[in-house]
């Protein structure tokens, strides 16, 4: 076993490291994507395409069972039974004022949650996750107004309208607290 | 606390902390300036001005630190600002020890701000501070009480009743076993016999401090926070384990998903025997028609090769398998049978076992009566003993969290309404020191009674009267015929207040409704009397877990409710001839009383099925608070075992539902509020003729005069967030100025301001036409009886003391004021 090794191998041997090191230092995704991305949901509600940010989801369920409760705002559709805890379920359409357009399904519970706020929102189809470049969101566009204004991220390229759920998990107006009669 | 709640928090400390370092730097430079004039040996022309000073610096950094809830800043402050006080009035020398605490205090306060958190809880040093301080203050004859390694201690501001955390000198043999102590005003109303209470510190040894002193570890009332700093309590840690509130809830909530699997389980043997005796069946027809084919197949005579003889032969396969077959079902069903009683016994048990884990010793909840009630006796001016018993019963935690506010409520009562003042007690021949005993003991059915009763004067009927005729609830001929214990439940009515003045002590009047209502959501009852030796007994009939209770399963308006059992007194068929119209109100007539009849759903909002076609009415009588109506629902399913659930953090709260259950299955079903239901019901009874929407007032707008920038703001903030339109004013004279200029609905107004204080303010507001009928409310830290008879004097509607964030009670006045 000689200890000197062909000049020639080192140099090389040192070329192949130093392309293995470029190789491996290159970003998994190039271009204007290499930036920051977020994972989301993305569901349809009403005819549109929504994005919610995956990490305010805790989990999607399809809607079985929904029990009204009398009195509360027309937002709040009821409550529902997840492993022996209530969760409220709320209709963005109508928190929206979104017109109703339509017959929709609403038959999958999506349940927000950031520790202290906790509720479910209704969707029509769950089309499903991915990864969304922070720089691909939008402002968004003028025509969004009213309510729904408030709790918008933005707008991506593909027309998905990306929900702030911080935002709404944190919401007074989504508080249903009602004085005694 | 909500995320929102916490940032507001985050701003107010920023605030608190630049105004903090103004006071205690001018608060330094007065130290200076008193060292120079000791030292120069200045007359008092010279050092009272600089004391007077300081004695200010200190009260508005007190108050300013109570707002942002900073304990240890407040309580130096707190006993800081006595000790200036004493320096003040002359009751004291300003001798080098005085000197010396004083500057070391100061010193401490800067060392409490320079650190972070400064919301850290009591440290050894802050409370080594409080003791220095409050030591000069304590008369000597004090000093030499009992306990002497805890000493020091038992001065500082929590100190009263501080349990002994050393070993204590031997106590005389035999030990008094739980015994205990004596109320003694109770036993002994000393009418004449009482010695003169002149000799008051003679009488002490034996009236009050010796009832703390004994050392029962379950009686002596537990400490406050310091002990546990100093001495945690190694016995506790042994063989325990420290595991989160939330996730036993969690816990408890999988298990109850079980309750379902033992239901399914019960299921699935019934579906098996339905198979199974099926399967029996089949093969008992088919074997009767078999038979009838043999016979004809041997009457017939027909050739043994026939078609009929071979399907006969096929037959006897046939017949085998089936009787496998049903031995097989035979078997499952058997096996499927054991195991569901397995599993039922399993999960009972289970339940059971966690619901023992949620069990929590009482004191967690008793303990923050003592140095409640001393607060409240320095704020009141009234000496008080407490006395705790059965601390270490067990009560499911969520109660005992439920309990909280009752409990305090019943105590701030005891001592604002009840305790007399030593004097007043002194003339009465009762001992100076009033008596709150508070108690918790196990009872018959897994129940736990809770009893808060004091030695006071009691509940004045003759003032219930009074009150009941002034607000037009009962007419004199309505007094006249209620019976004693009927005249004081009077004063668990809504609204229902003796109180002249508003404090945030008392005087609400929504006070003990809401008790009782607290109570009787946790399934328990609360009861008044009067003990024959004087004074007030609240007594708490709970329930120890906050186990299931039964409901009746209703439906309304098609859909199902639960009405919990408690409260519906009889469910009946009555036929729609038996309701009146009693006015334009249906009512009817059950057993010997009338009461109205609301439909269920009609009360909930929901379209009521009225095409009752039926020629009867179901009907359940709900009663709580004391009134009853009866409710017609589409039919009476079931008497189920409920658990109430919440409603998740989105909903809070919802008229007239308590929460809901999981039904056998998983279905969710709503729990109704009786009281509020009943409330709900007597309210849309004649709203008919009323316009529709209640709940959006018009802006009401306050005007708040406050000095310290933290307080305003945060007054500023909280009452915004409830909807009024605030102005705010930075003392008392540009309040006036505002008054004169705006117009407000009520006035807010801090006591202690520069340039004109709060009582100024008050009578200068009442002298002008303009706002001679605004309601003033004062808000102080100083919670002193003499000021609170100044601002009756000079024209208050309430006066309320400052806490931190609880702002209920002023809320809860100014909701009442305007």
């Amino acid at each position: 076993m000689t200890l000197e090794s062909p000049p020639a191998d080192t140099a090389a041997i040192d070329l192949l490291m130093q392309q293995r090191a470029r190789e491996l230092a290159r970003p998994i995704l190039d271009g204007a994507a290499a930036g920051e991305r977020v994972e989301v949901l993305e569901f349809i509600l009403a005819h549109e395409r929504y994005a919610i940010e995956t990490a305010w989801v805790q989990e999607v369920y399809p809607l079985r069972q929904l029990t009204p409760l009398p009195g509360t705002p027309a937002f709040v559709l009821g409550i529902v039974n997840v492993r022996g805890k209530i969760v409220s379920v709320m209709d963005l359409r109508v928190f929206f004022g979104l017109p109703a357009r339509g017959i929709t399904d609403l038959n999958k519970v999506m349940i927000l949650g950031d520790g202290e706020m906790e509720f479910g929102i209704l969707g029509d189809v769950i089309i499903g996750t991915r990864m969304l470049p922070l720089a691909d969101i939008q402002p968004p566009l003028p025509t969004l107004t009213g309510v729904r204004a408030d709790y918008l991220k933005g707008v991506t390229a593909s027309q998905s309208v990306v929900l702030d759920a911080q935002r709404l998990l944190r919401a007074s107006a989504v508080v249903v607290d009602q004085p005694s009669a | 606390m909500s995320t929102e709640e916490e940032r507001f928090l985050q701003r107010l400390l920023a605030m608190f902390r630049i105004e903090a370092q103004e006071h205690l730097q001018t608060m330094s430079s007065l130290m200076v300036e008193l060292d120079v004039a000791v030292r120069a040996e200045d007359g008092g022309e010279v050092l009272q001005p600089l004391i007077e000073t300081l004695f200010r610096e200190a009260h508005s950094l007190k108050g300013a630190a109570r707002s942002v809830n900073l304990e240890t800043i407040e309580l130096i402050c707190r006993s800081l600002e006595s000790v200036l006080s004493a320096l003040r009035k002359n009751q004291m020398p300003l001798t080098a020890p005085v000197h010396r605490a004083v500057s070391d205090a100061v010193a401490g306060l800067e060392n409490v701000l320079a650190v972070e958190p400064i919301d850290r809880p009591l440290d050894l040093a802050a409370i080594k501070l409080i003791g220095a301080l409050d030591q000069l203050l304590t008369p000597p004859e004090e000093v030499g009480m009992p306990l002497p390694p805890v000493e020091s201690l038992a001065l500082s501001p929590l100190g009263l009743q501080l349990e002994p955390v050393m070993p204590l000198p031997p106590l005389p043999d035999p030990l008094p076993q739980v015994a205990p102590p004596p109320l003694p005003a109770l036993e002994a109303v000393p009418q004449p016999a009482a010695p003169a209470p002149v000799t008051a510190p003679a009488e002490h040894p034996v009236a009050a401090p010796p009832a703390h002193a004994v050392p029962e570890a379950p009686v002596a009332p537990a400490p406050a926070v310091i002990a546990h700093d100093i001495h945690p309590r190694h016995q506790e840690m042994g063989d325990t384990v420290r595991v989160s509130a939330g996730r036993l809830g969690v816990l408890l909530n999988e298990l109850e998903s079980l309750l379902g699997l033992k239901q399914d389980a019960t299921h699935r043997v019934e579906s098996i025997r339905a198979l199974h005796a099926e399967v029996a069946d089949w093969r008992r027809e088919r074997a009767r028609a078999v038979l009838g084919l043999r016979v004809a197949a041997r009457q017939q005579n027909t050739d043994s090769t026939g078609e009929l003889a071979r399907w006969l032969d096929m037959n006897t396969q046939d017949e085998l398998f089936g009787k496998q077959l049903q031995d097989r079902l035979a078997q499952l069903e058997q096996a499927a049978r054991q195991q569901q009683r397995a599993t039922a016994s399993l999960v009972d048990q289970l339940l059971d076992d966690v619901k023992q884990v949620l069990l929590q010793p009482a004191s967690s909840l008793l303990d923050l009566v003592p140095r409640l009630a001393r607060d409240l006796g320095i704020t009141t001016g009234k000496q008080i003993d407490v006395t705790l018993e059965g601390q270490s019963t067990e009560i499911d935690r969520r109660i005992l969290e439920q309990l909280k506010d009752p409990l305090i409520h019943l105590v701030r009562n005891a001592i604002d309404h009840g305790l007399e003042t030593p004097e007043k007690r002194r003339a009465l021949g009762k001992p100076e020191r009033g008596q709150l005993r508070i108690s918790v003991a196990p009872y018959e059915g897994g129940k736990v009674l809770l009893n808060i009763e004091d030695d006071g004067a009691g509940i004045a009927l003759q003032r219930i009267r009074e009150v009941a005729l002034a607000q037009g609830r009962y007419t004199e001929a309505q007094l006249d015929a209620m019976d004693t214990p009927t005249l004081r439940n009077l004063i668990f009515e809504t609204g229902f207040s003796t109180s002249p003045i508003l404090t945030d002590l008392s005087g609400h009047g929504l006070g003990l409704a809401i008790v009782r209502e607290k109570v009787e959501k946790l399934g328990g009852h609360l009861l008044l009397d009067a003990p024959p030796g004087g004074g007030t007994r609240f007594q708490m009939l709970l329930p120890a877990t906050l186990a299931t209770f039964r409901g009746v399963l209703v439906t309304a308006g098609e859909r199902q409710f639960v009405l919990p059992t408690r409260h519906v007194e009889r469910v009946l068929r009555l036929p729609v001839s038996a309701i009146s119209s009693m006015g334009s109100k249906p009512s009817t007539r059950i057993g010997d009383e009338a009461m109205a009849v609301v439909r269920l759903a009609e009360t909930l909002g929901l379209n009521a099925s009225t095409a009752a076609v039926d020629d009867w009415l179901n009907v359940a009588v709900v009663a709580a608070s004391g009134r009853r109506i009866a409710f017609v629902v589409d039919a009476v399913m079931a008497d189920i075992e409920v658990l109430v659930k919440g409603l998740g953090p989105q909903l809070r709260h919802v008229r007239n539902i308590a929460g809901a259950t999981l039904l056998e299955g998983g279905q969710v079903v709503p729990v109704l509020n009786a009281a509020e239901l009943i409330a709900s019901a007597a309210a849309s009874a004649g709203s008919s003729l009323r316009p529709a929407d209640p709940d959006a007032p018009a802006q009401q707008s306050l005007l708040v005069a406050e000095d310290s920038i933290t307080s305003r703001s945060l007054l500023k903030g909280i009452l915004e967030a409830n909807g009024y339109k605030v102005t705010t004013a930075v003392d008392g004279l540009d309040a006036l100025t505002q008054a004169r200029a705006g117009q407000f609905d009520l006035v807010v107004s801090d006591v202690e301001m520069p340039r004109m204080d709060g009582f100024d303010l008050t009578t200068r507001l009442r002298a002008e036409s303009k706002t001679a009928a605004t309601p003033v409310i004062l808000v102080t830290a100083l919670d002193s009886r003499e000021h609170k008879e100044r601002g009756v004097e000079a024209g208050a509607n309430a006066y309320i003391v400052k806490s931190a964030f609880d702002q209920t009670s002023l809320l809860a006045a100014i909701r009442r004021l305007i």
